[in-house]
């Protein structure tokens, strides 16, 4: 299953790539990743890294797709989780001035939970689907990309497996995330190019 | 103009739908357990077993399955800490949460069986769930340990 989302992820990039000649972007960010509540409570999130693709509906809405990995860790165990999320997106600019812009961000994916713990040769995955909402604040720079700062929040909601979790609560996985990033424009949109 | 129209109200039903999706992962009451149906894992018990001191909650004096790893099981001084206060922590090796198994009779033939493992085998424990109570900043909250009284009632693979 993992590795179906992955290809399917892969394989929604290549489309709205061909299909999206202008006015598209590259986005790719790293932030650090923290777990509340639920079965990952005593977690700590560590990293996480993604990279979106997005292409202009109209005006200053985009939709894309995106694909982000956060890795979670427990200090003095050797427990380890990998959360997988590819994910679509609306997002709107919302500019500032010229050198600043807001963009919101809705998403829904589906996602796969990887637990492992080598100590005890323990590992496996869960998955259910994922929805959240994003935060990037964009500074247009001269050069081919543009700087943002973002924060996130994940929400996953398990699919029932009595064997994981008889717990509702269990099931919600919360995640957030705040990082930084780079957004890469298309040539034909460089700014201050002579 | 009426192919931006149309555009912008394509990206509407578009948010429209992300938004539902958002919301459709919405809350589910929790249904009863049954403590004693089928093993249970360590987070699961922890988890459940929980509540207001102010009023007896159904898990309280329930029997209860459950299954986990005994924590840092493979040093010898928490061997012995173990046998001395007659207890032992079960944890769950996918969260780290864990609880504690107190063996209230029986305490010899309980540790002979449970010797010969190591921190590596999974046990299975029927036992009861007892409340213990914390407070913390005024509020009193109960928690849970497990009642460990016959060996029949321990084994591990």
């Amino acid at each position: 299953m993992k590795k179906a989302g992955i290809f399917l992820t892969v394989a929604l990039f290549s489309c709205i790539f061909l299909l999206a000649q202008e006015k598209r972007n590259v986005t790719i960010d790293l932030g650090l990743s923290q777990t509340y509540k639920g079965f990952f409570y005593l977690y700590n999130g560590v990293v996480e890294i993604g990279a979106a693709y997005n292409h202009q509906i109209i005006k200053s809405l985009y939709g894309g797709a995106s694909f982000h990995l956060d890795y979670l860790s427990r200090s003095n165990s050797s427990a380890r989780t990998i959360v997988y999320k590819p994910k679509v997106n609306l997002n709107y600019n919302f500019k500032i001035n010229h050198w600043f812009c807001i963009n919101p961000l809705v998403f829904a994916g589906y996602s796969f939970v990887s637990i492992s713990n080598d100590e005890f040769d323990y590992a496996e995955t869960q998955k259910g689907f994922n929805s959240g909402v994003e935060l990037k604040f964009i500074w247009y720079s001269q050069a081919s990309v543009d700087y943002y700062l973002f924060g996130r929040y994940d929400y996953i909601y398990l699919q029932e497996d009595v064997n994981f979790t008889l717990l509702e609560y269990y099931q919600k996985v919360h995640l957030t995330s705040f990082g930084i990033g780079i957004k890469i424009k298309p040539k034909k949109e460089l700014r201050y190019q002579k | 103009m009426r192919i931006q129209s149309e555009y912008k109200k394509t990206g509407s039903k578009l948010l429209v739908l992300l938004l539902v999706l958002v919301l459709s992962a919405c809350n589910k009451e929790q249904e009863p357990i049954i403590l004693d149906a089928d093993f249970m894992t360590v987070a699961d018990v922890f988890q459940y077993c929980q509540g207001s001191c102010e009023y007896v909650n159904d898990w309280e004096k329930s029997a209860v399955l459950v299954k986990g790893y005994i924590l840092n099981f493979n040093s010898d001084s928490i061997r012995s800490d173990y046998y001395s206060k007659s207890k032992f922590y079960l944890q769950d090796v996918r969260n780290g949460m864990f609880i504690e198994v107190r063996i209230d009779e029986n305490k010899d033939p309980i540790f002979e069986k449970i010797w010969p493992a190591d921190n590596k085998n999974l046990f299975f424990i029927k036992g009861t769930a007892e409340p213990v109570t914390a407070t913390s900043n005024g509020d009193c909250t109960k928690g849970v340990v497990v009642s460990l009284i016959h060996p029949d009632n321990i084994n591990f693979e």
